[in-house]
């Protein structure tokens, strides 16, 4: 029997999937499970296996192609095997064909023939589409800067004046490259801006002395039991142990704000900002309040090797209440970030480095860094902050708490 | 100009009307003595006990002896002393009063007013607080007034008691002892008439009764944040002036609708609508209302500001349409 495959859901923000590259060909055979095709979403790319086994009959759709979740790619089967020829139809014929079914009943309902076409989902006010109507303007090249992007009436007229008064070209420097984004560049460009415009963030400051954390970690060899996997704890894994113990006495750092309530999260899961080539993605440890530092360094390990080759789950992505971004391996002394929406908070640290401080009268050295901690003041205000802040400095401070 | 209260500048209007034309009376209870908000309180000095009478406690009586002294030619202005209590004359007000000049085929008139109190007092509970305008918007052959201001209250009351069909004329307990401007000289408020508060070109508040007055100052929070509201008073809810609301909607895009009843199935549930039908393509952003929450009115003070709107809730609702 014929069996079709489709693009799965894999989390409830993906819409589309794009094809990347199929590893059969027509004719090839299968087998149950094996990988059939590669598809990109906007976090992860992700390999499809075949639900059956047999011969591909069919496939569907060409790399590069964007498909709907559900949307039909490819036909396996028996290799003599009869299959209905409907099967074998693309997507965009199936939409052509779901598409006429409106257009036929809103003659019914006496709606006026030849309405313009759906905008498909992207928020249009009204009377902003009116505008455009009129003035006959491309809405799809109008930025929305209204609740998730919706085009409101002042975007379509901003979009009039910038057309009225296109910036002289003598004067503006000439483009030699043009790089469309990638999705994933979309989806942070989107994300952060929304967070960036909706969350009201402010920054709570401070260094940690983090003599007694280094020798920690020196005095520690690497793990060789089945626990710690060999690894060699990193100052990583103190920070994201750290942060998750004290999340626990603050939950609201542990929270995301929905409408006009405040959700505190069950699970205490620590993102880990990673910067790859592709932009920045921010894996979580599950749990990580409840898990031993050598666990949370396998896991770190593991994620981070798993970002860099994009083999990341969406849950491992989607899963983070609280991030920590480290530009310590850069020559970054001190920084702010930006909210990883929904989170509440997120902390930012620096490079550790040695610096004269002054101890009890004198002035000594010690290895420093210096952390900031940004909250959405919508939720937490800055006591709560301050508080939590304190607690992961005293917890870097006394590291052996921690074993 | 002069001032006068609310409840004074009625009682103004009952005088002039019972003046004007014998055939007007009033009467409920403890109309004589003018309890229990003072409307009717001193008439009875002028008028004497034939033309304003004190009655049992019994509403569908009240209500039913006004639609036969109308149809007999009288014009009656009885008083129910809460609104909460029309649901016992419903059947007088609904049915008899609202249908009988349709069903006579013009050959009866029935030109009566019955005046009663809506809207919060403050602590007096789930069955003397409510308002209930949107439940007799629903019914045919019944006009709706409801003032928000001294000068409202005594124009839009002496047009109602010279039309020839039943009006509801629904006032507000807690604007009793409010005092506005009421001019010397006689003058009338037409039906049907919008008053528009301001030109505030960012949103339009459309607010019913009590509500006008806190969407006043609403606006005024928001002017000094930059957002420029105008206010429209409805006025009558029915005949509704749905031309100035369209036309004031036209103007700036955004709507809130104010009421004191309940959201659900309420005035601001219809005027959306009208909204929706007519101008959609004139919204530039969703229509709010601002609403008594669905539940009972409760007696706890801090329990009863929460579930009624007021004009931090509204000014929070129009800024909310800015940014959306």
């Amino acid at each position: 029997m014929a069996t079709e495959v489709t693009i799965p859901n894999l989390g409830y923000t993906m819409t589309v999937a794009k094809i990347l590259k199929w590893l059969k060909s027509v004719g090839d055979p299968i087998k149950a499970g094996e990988i059939l095709l590669e598809i990109e979403t906007d976090k992860v790319n992700y390999g499809i296996e075949s639900p059956a086994g047999g011969v591909v009959r069919a496939i569907l759709a060409e790399p590069g192609e964007e498909i709907p979740v559900g949307g039909r790619v490819a036909i396996i089967g028996e290799e003599k095997e009869e299959i209905d020829p409907r099967l074998f139809q693309k997507i965009e014929k199936e939409k052509t064909v779901a598409q006429a079914v409106p257009a036929s009943a809103s003659r019914e309902t006496g709606a006026t023939a030849g309405s313009p076409p759906p905008e498909g989902r992207r928020l249009i006010s009204p009377l902003a589409r009116k505008i455009a109507r009129d003035k006959g303007i491309d809405l799809s090249s109008v930025t929305g800067s209204g609740h998730g992007g919706r085009i409101r009436v002042v975007d379509v007229e901003k979009f009039l004046v910038g057309k009225k008064e296109p910036l002289s070209s003598a004067q503006s420097p000439e483009v030699a490259e043009m790089i469309p984004m990638t999705r994933m560049r979309r989806l942070i460009a989107q994300r952060l801006a929304q967070s960036f415009h909706d969350a009201p963030h402010f920054n709570l400051c401070t260094e940690v002395d983090m003599q007694e954390a280094l020798r920690f970690l020196n005095e520690l060899p690497p793990k060789k039991t089945a626990e710690g996997g060999g690894v060699k704890l990193s100052l990583n894994d103190l920070f994201i142990k750290v942060v998750a113990l004290n999340l626990r006495d603050v939950p609201l750092l542990n929270a995301r704000l929905k409408e006009d309530r405040i959700e505190l999260l069950k699970e205490i899961n620590v993102g880990l900002a990673v910067a790859l080539d592709e932009g920045l993605i921010v894996p979580s440890i599950a749990k990580a309040d409840q898990k031993r530092l050598w666990e949370i360094a396998r896991e770190r390990k593991e994620l981070v090797e798993r970002a860099r080759e994009g083999r990341l789950s969406l849950s491992e992505i989607e899963r983070g209440t609280f991030t920590v971004s480290n530009l310590g391996m850069y020559d970054i002394v001190f920084f702010t970030s930006i909210l990883n929406p929904p989170q509440t908070g997120i902390l930012s640290i620096g490079k550790t480095y040695d610096r004269p401080v002054v101890r009890k009268g004198e002035i000594v050295i010690r290895p420093i860094v210096e952390m900031s901690l940004a909250i959405d003041h919508r939720v937490v205000d800055g006591a709560v902050g301050a508080g939590f802040l304190q607690g992961v400095k005293n917890g870097l401070e006394n590291p052996y708490a921690l074993l | 100009m002069r001032e006068l209260k609310y409840a004074d500048a009625l009682r103004e209007a009952l005088a002039e009307e019972m003046r004007r034309d014998e055939r007007v009376f009033c009467y409920g209870e403890d109309v004589e003595l003018g309890y229990s908000f003072t409307v009717c309180k001193g008439l009875i000095d002028e008028f004497g006990p034939e033309r304003v009478k004190d009655t049992p406690i019994c509403e569908q009586t009240i209500v039913g002896l006004a639609v036969g002294a109308a149809m007999m030619g009288m014009r009656p202005v009885p008083e129910i002393q809460f609104c909460d209590l029309l649901p016992m004359c419903m059947d007088q007000l609904c049915n008899s009063a609202a249908k009988l000049r349709y069903m006579s085929g013009g050959q009866i008139t029935l030109p009566l007013v019955v005046r009663s109190p809506g809207g919060k007092w403050g602590r007096f509970a789930a069955q003397h607080s409510q308002t209930l305008d949107a439940w007799f918007m629903n019914v045919p052959g019944l006009k709706v007034a409801v003032p928000a201001t001294p000068y409202d209250a005594k124009g839009l009351l002496k047009t109602a008691i010279r039309d020839e069909s039943p009006v509801l004329f629904i006032e507000r307990k807690l604007l009793y002892q409010i005092p506005g401007p009421v001019p010397e000289e006689e003058y009338l408020v037409p039906f049907g008439e919008a008053k528009i508060y301001g030109d505030g070109k960012d949103l339009t508040i459309v607010a019913v009764g009590r509500m006008v007055s806190e969407s006043l100052k609403a606006a005024e929070r928001l002017s000094k944040e930059g957002i420029q509201a105008t206010v429209l008073d409805p006025r009558t809810l029915v005949p509704l002036d749905t031309q100035a609301i369209l036309n004031s909607v036209r103007q700036t895009h955004r709507v809130v609708i104010v009421e004191e009843g309940p959201k659900r199935g309420g005035v601001g549930g219809e005027i959306a609508a009208v909204i929706a039908e007519e101008i959609l393509d004139e919204l530039d952003a969703p229509i709010r209302r601002v609403a008594a929450l669905d539940t009972p009115i409760p007696f706890c003070g801090i329990l009863e500001d929460y579930v009624l709107p007021d004009e931090l809730k509204i000014a929070e609702a129009a800024r909310n349409l800015m940014s959306f």
